[in-house]
């Protein structure tokens, strides 16, 4: 039953580097949902997730719980204050011009986290002990149920959050029509910054979660991110529900094409998938679809 | 004289909502037709219908008896159609000879890399483009004006731009969406007669207007539509009279009332 | 403003220029500088490429740094493995960049929407982890040596001091048909695309086929600065080409002023010398970079040499090349 414990293998970890594909690429439609921008700063979002957590754990000394929910405040309030500070103020409401200020935040924001942690590789504890744990045949630790369990209690609040939430209605209403939104009294400044910090919230939650199964440096956000992105376009750019099926369906792709195939070219298949995608079916597997010019 | 543009049975529907139904109506050289109807009677989706920008459920368009229906926008230009928009849609950034030479891109022969390269062909056609606009601005009396950022002029010059850029390549039938909407009562009558001087040109026009005195001045023709279907056809003085269309108007006022 | 007089104005700007870069060596004689200028005489040439791409189309690539790569290593490749000749190769490169830049930009560009940053970001990091993988054609991550210098009437280019007048001779000569592009009437058609499509459909614009085309010779642009970079520095590696150069290309041209040439010529002359001046502070460099480039974006959007344009055309010495204020449609 060799086969049998390797496609087991394969599924667990596929899933796992999938749901924190998944928290990332809601991180994306979240923010573009909001203001149209794609934010190239979502990958750095989990660099800072990881490294906060790792200081609220290792620096002050927290208990895990509060250091947990600090790092992820940490991370929605710097998502908060990205849209106050860089994109609120922008002198013009070109979508290239926004979308190359979160470039460009994003390359602040590495240097700053350079310049704070170094450029080394930083241990980050799992959640609980690394007790090996067996199932079908498959070998795992806690930390991949953690990543599960947690992905989908995020997926799930976040569905609460946007059908039984006023906030959450006005947030899809704004979506849908920003101007209408306006007109019917919305908050659509004071929502756009909400998106902002639930991206950031979302990314650090990611961060939390991969880095200790991955590596944390003030880098690791950068691939992770883009492959997020990819995971993003693959569901439907801003559909949530594409979202989470595009970030399982690559963390799939991914961990059976490292298993079977070879692993060297594994960090190519997001983006071979995402051409893909664009060629065949630009709207993605569960988007909305767009008409041709 | 005899049709220049056949439109009939232009139906389309937007998700159960019929915005045309069985649209039908024709144009002639030489003559202003006018579209009128409360706002959602479909003027403008017809318009584009006929423009290529809109691609109907069904229906036929004519144009010189040639069906044209499913042609893509840019190729009307060439078949000696041409339109203005509702909302300006202007280029901006352009200055107002360049936004007019525009107008004329489908007559250049030269190519991608004749232009890179500046052969002496493209400074030909350069040179012609730019002697067709320039008279085609002095025709609307806006010559001074070449030189300016077209996005920068007032709002009555951009509606007359509007017009050059549309007639530069002296089409055969123009479609107008709204020529004289936000323009003063003195910019309304400059309008009016370029619309007429162009109709002694021997162009077919299709007038899509709100203005109910202009309407009723220079139209030869008046359809007026109501939930996207016509319910009159004919001279003006006719059209003002028929029930449907006094009750349509609720009197007849330049207001618009809703469709009896 | 008639069309020849904005021809004359631009001659009038190129000539000081290629007075100032003619006298550069005589002033500058540092090789260490003189491969600064050098680089940077490629970098103008391939945001040029990508200004034409950016300011025509108003679309934005994240791949040219790729089509860069594509250049310089096909060139490598030809040249240091199998002994071709290096101007054939720079050209069977630009064709086989062009190929790739039709595969990429064909779907995508027929799409409303910015689907083009999403599918060259793809392409990007697709082609770099292919010259890193590929290791038996382009030696892998260690890059490619051997690369021979190129040879221009019997004179081997083969130092800084020769070298500086093939870059700056190509990054000038490279304005011009850029130049010639924006002002024909596919230049026009292609402005008035990103103003409002469907009223240059209108105007009987083939859309996508020109969104295509300019996205191609924009893609050609960049391979033929990589060729060069090729032949001067002998040697071609991954990280030269991955996505960070692209969006440093990209940093350019918004900087300068979208779809400015003369925007592009200055943004790419002040941030390929910045890194270097910003080494005094080693560790702080992205700081400062990240920091400048978020202010300049936020506050002076339209870039430092759009702003110049915008000031002089509205006292009327104008002539904006192409300002780059908003590129949204208008209402």
């Amino acid at each position: 039953m060799a086969a049998h414990a390797a496609l087991s293998q394969y599924l667990i970890s596929g899933l796992t580097t999938g749901s924190v594909y998944a928290l990332t690429a809601l991180g994306y439609c979240l923010i573009y949902n909001a203001t149209k921008v794609v934010n190239f700063a979502q990958g750095d979002f989990l660099s800072l997730g990881g490294l906060l957590f790792y200081s609220l754990l290792s620096g002050l000394g927290l208990p895990l719980v509060p250091a947990f929910v600090l790092a992820v405040a940490g991370v929605a309030l710097a998502g908060a204050l990205m849209e106050r500070l860089c994109l609120r103020p922008a002198r013009s409401r070109d979508l290239m011009v926004l979308i190359f200020i979160t470039v460009a935040a994003s390359i602040l924001a590495r240097g700053l986290m350079k310049t704070v942690w170094g450029k080394q590789t930083l241990p980050l504890p799992s959640i609980s002990p690394e007790i090996p744990l067996r199932f079908m045949g498959a070998a795992f630790t806690p930390q991949n149920l953690w990543v599960l369990g947690i992905t989908l209690a995020a997926i799930l609040g976040l569905k609460h959050f946007f059908d039984r939430t006023l906030t959450g209605k006005a947030m899809r209403a704004m979506a849908a029509n920003p101007r209408a939104a306006s007109l019917m009294g919305i908050d659509t400044a004071g929502l756009t910054t909400l998106s902002f910090a639930l991206a950031g919230a979302l990314g650090a939650l990611a961060g939390i979660l991969i880095t200790p199964i991955t590596s944390l440096s003030y880098d690791v956000g950068v691939l992770l991110g883009l492959k997020g992105f990819a995971a993003a376009v693959l569901g439907g750019y801003g559909s949530f529900a594409g979202a989470v099926a595009g970030g399982l369906i690559l963390g799939l792709l991914e961990s059976l094409c490292a298993g079977l195939l070879s692993s060297a070219y594994k960090d190519v298949l997001a983006f071979l998938v995402l051409l893909l995608v664009l060629f065949l079916r630009p709207s993605g597997i569960l988007g909305v679809k767009e008409g041709r010019s | 004289m005899s049709e220049l543009l056949q439109v009939s049975g232009l139906t389309i529907a937007y998700g159960g909502v019929k915005a045309l139904d069985g649209l039908t109506f024709s144009a002639r050289a030489g003559e202003i037709t006018a579209l009128i109807g409360p706002n959602g009677a479909g003027k403008t989706t017809a318009i584009n219908c006929v423009s290529g920008h809109t691609r109907p459920d069904a229906g036929q368009v004519l144009f010189n008896g040639r069906d044209i229906l499913g042609l893509p926008a840019r190729a009307m230009t060439g078949l000696g159609l041409t339109r203005t928009f509702q909302h300006l849609r202007m280029f901006g950034r352009m200055n107002v000879l360049e936004n007019v030479m525009v107008g004329l891109h489908g007559t250049a022969r030269a190519g991608f890399t004749a232009a890179m390269l500046r052969f002496p062909s493209l400074r030909r056609e350069e040179r012609r483009m730019a002697e067709k606009a320039m008279d085609t601005l002095s025709f609307l009396g806006l010559a001074d004006l070449a030189g300016r950022t077209a996005g920068a002029l007032p709002y009555g010059d951009q509606k007359r731009l509007a017009l050059a850029r549309a007639l530069v390549s002296e089409p055969r039938l123009m479609l107008l969406d709204e020529p004289v909407a936000g323009l003063n009562t003195a910019e309304t009558g400059t309008m009016g007669r370029l619309i007429l001087a162009l109709r002694e040109k021997g162009l077919a026009l299709v007038l899509v207007e709100h203005d109910m005195s202009l309407v009723m001045r220079v139209s030869d023709r008046v359809v007026v539509m109501c939930s996207g279907a016509k319910i009159a056809d004919g001279p003006p003085q006719e059209v003002q009279r028929h029930p449907e269309v006094v009750a349509a108007y609720l009197g007849g006022g330049k207001e618009f009332g809703l469709c009896a | 403003m008639n069309l020849t007089v904005q021809a004359r104005r631009f001659m009038a700007g190129l000539l000081p220029l290629i007075l100032l870069v003619g006298l550069t060596p005589l002033v500058v004689t540092n090789a260490y500088y003189l491969n600064v200028l050098n680089v940077t005489a490629l970098n103008v040439l391939v945001v040029t490429g990508l200004n034409l791409l950016i300011g025509c189309a108003g679309q934005i690539s994240l791949g040219h740094a790729a089509f860069f790569g594509i250049g310089a290593y096909v060139s490598a490749i030809l040249t240091a493995t199998y002994g071709v000749n290096p101007w054939l190769a720079l050209v069977a490169a630009a064709l086989a960049t062009a190929l790739c830049a039709l595969a990429v930009g064909a779907p995508t560009l027929r799409l409303k929407g910015n689907y083009l940053v999403m599918a060259t970001l793809g392409f990007n990091i697709i082609v770099n982890v292919l010259l890193i993988q590929w290791d038996d054609l382009t030696g892998g991550s260690g890059g490619l040596t051997g690369v021979p210098p190129l040879v221009l009437f019997g004179l081997p280019l083969d130092t800084d001091y020769r070298f500086f007048w093939l870059a700056w001779g190509a990054a000038l000569i490279g304005l011009l048909p850029a130049r010639n592009l924006l002002h024909s009437h596919v230049g026009r058609a292609l402005r008035a695309l990103h103003d409002s499509p469907a009223a240059a459909a209108s105007c009987g614009v083939p859309i996508e086929g020109y969104k295509i085309k300019v996205f191609v010779v924009s893609a050609v642009y960049a391979s033929v600065a990589g060729s060069l970079y090729a032949h001067y520095f002998g040697i071609v590696t991954p990280r030269t080409f991955d996505i960070f150069k692209s969006v440093e290309l990209v940093t350019m041209c918004l900087v300068g002023g979208i779809g400015s040439l003369w925007g592009g010529l200055f943004g790419a002359s002040f941030l390929t010398p910045l890194p270097q001046l910003l080494h005094v502070f080693e560790e702080h460099q992205d700081i400062i970079f990240g920091a400048v480039l978020l202010l300049l974006l936020i506050f002076l959007p339209q870039g430092l040499v759009g702003r110049l344009e915008e000031a002089l055309a509205r006292r009327g010495i104008g002539g904006a090349v192409m300002p780059g204020d908003s590129l949204e449609e208008r209402p």
